[in-house]
């Protein structure tokens, strides 16, 4: 991951793949989603799955699991090339998830990510971006898609980060309600 | 059995998704396979980050949200799965020995244009603390089988 500078719109990268067993379905889903057609094969065969398949929630974390590894991977190769090393702040949240198409047992998904838009932060040193992961699995189709509000920290305390920043592609339509007790958006329109 | 139906939800009900305490090890076993980042997965090297603690990965709070979602009613419901989610929002941190409640509200219902069998529901979850605090919301549609699949002249009509 670079510094929010030298982050471009439109810059893709595959991050990793990982693998949905029958065991690692049904020993997520027993936890944390027992409907039926992700915790028992016959049942699921008799649902509009047609077979066991994975819980949404679990497609979601594997992203999270191969984004974390492959963001360990590239700062270590950063720090042994002697470079230095960007913070990445903590999400605030996550936009537009989709789940294409449903993740059956033995499909293994690759989790690729795109700069969705970047925009300056709140905190001068940190801009926001998203990603948005499209999955291609078999076939190249994709099963689950998401953009995830990244912050990455600007490299030079001193560098204009504020007034270089635009949006250069926004995003879907917001929400037309509010949500949390906040009362701020997450994401704004961007104009 | 199910019980419940796309017919059985309207706009503006609301609904009770019980409580469910957090646990560090809970937190730490989610995030060793899904977020193995150090303010997750070890309670000194947390301390050493800005979260000044352990605190659980966003992604395991939707998981438990979606636990509590399917305990509260969906597992009594003619569940059809869910398309995506619209936003989650993380706004407060979760951590170890939190009482969490969780509640949904209905937004919108509508009927499925081109699958008479199912219907839409638009719903928003919000989970709290136990100091009353939210730490998560998220929007996100649930398609849910009707008890009565739409007729021609009904999905006409409608």
């Amino acid at each position: 991951m670079n510094y929010f500078e030298d982050l471009k719109v439109g810059e893709r990268v595959v991050l990793g793949s990982y693998t949905f067993t029958a065991e690692n379905i049904k020993a997520f889903a027993q936890q944390y989603d027992p409907q039926s057609f992700h915790v028992d094969e016959e049942a699921a065969k008799h649902s509009h799955f047609g077979a066991l398949c994975a819980s949404g929630w679990h497609t979601a974390a594997a992203a999270m699991r191969v984004i974390v590894l492959f963001n360990q991977r590239d700062l270590a190769a950063r720090k042994e090339r002697g470079e230095r090393v960007p913070k990445i702040g903590t999400s605030p949240g996550v936009r537009d998830l989709r789940w294409v198409k449903p993740v059956y047992v033995d499909d293994c998904i690759t989790y690729a990510s795109e700069i969705h838009e970047l925009r300056a932060g709140r905190r001068p040193e940190f801009g926001r971006w998203s990603r948005m992961s499209p999955a291609p699995i078999r076939m190249a189709s994709s099963s689950i898609r998401l953009k995830v509000l990244c912050l990455s920290n600007a490299g030079h305390p001193d560098h204009p980060t504020n007034r270089s920043c635009r949006i250069l592609r926004s995003g879907g339509p917001v929400p037309s309600f509010r949500l949390g007790s906040r009362g701020t958006p997450a994401w704004t329109p961007s104009s | 059995m199910a019980k419940l139906y796309w017919e059985d939800f309207s706009a503006g009900q609301i609904i009770d998704c019980g409580r469910r305490l957090v646990s560090a090890d809970e937190i730490k076993q989610f995030a060793a396979e899904f977020d193995p980042q150090p303010m997750h997965l070890d309670e000194d090297a947390a301390r050493a980050t800005p979260a000044g603690g352990l605190i659980a990965s966003g992604w395991h709070t939707c998981a438990i949200l979606m636990r509590m979602i399917a305990d509260g009613f969906l597992l009594e419901s003619a569940s059809m799965g869910a398309p995506g989610v619209d936003e989650v929002r993380w706004l407060a941190p979760v951590r170890p020995g939190d009482e969490l409640t969780a509640r949904g509200t209905v937004l919108a219902t509508r009927a499925s244009r081109s699958r008479p069998e199912l219907g839409l529901v638009s719903m928003l979850y919000e989970m709290f603390n136990q100091s009353g605090t939210c730490v998560l919301t998220e929007s996100c549609t649930q398609m849910l089988e009707r008890r009565e699949p739409a007729t021609a002249a009904k999905a006409a009509s409608a």
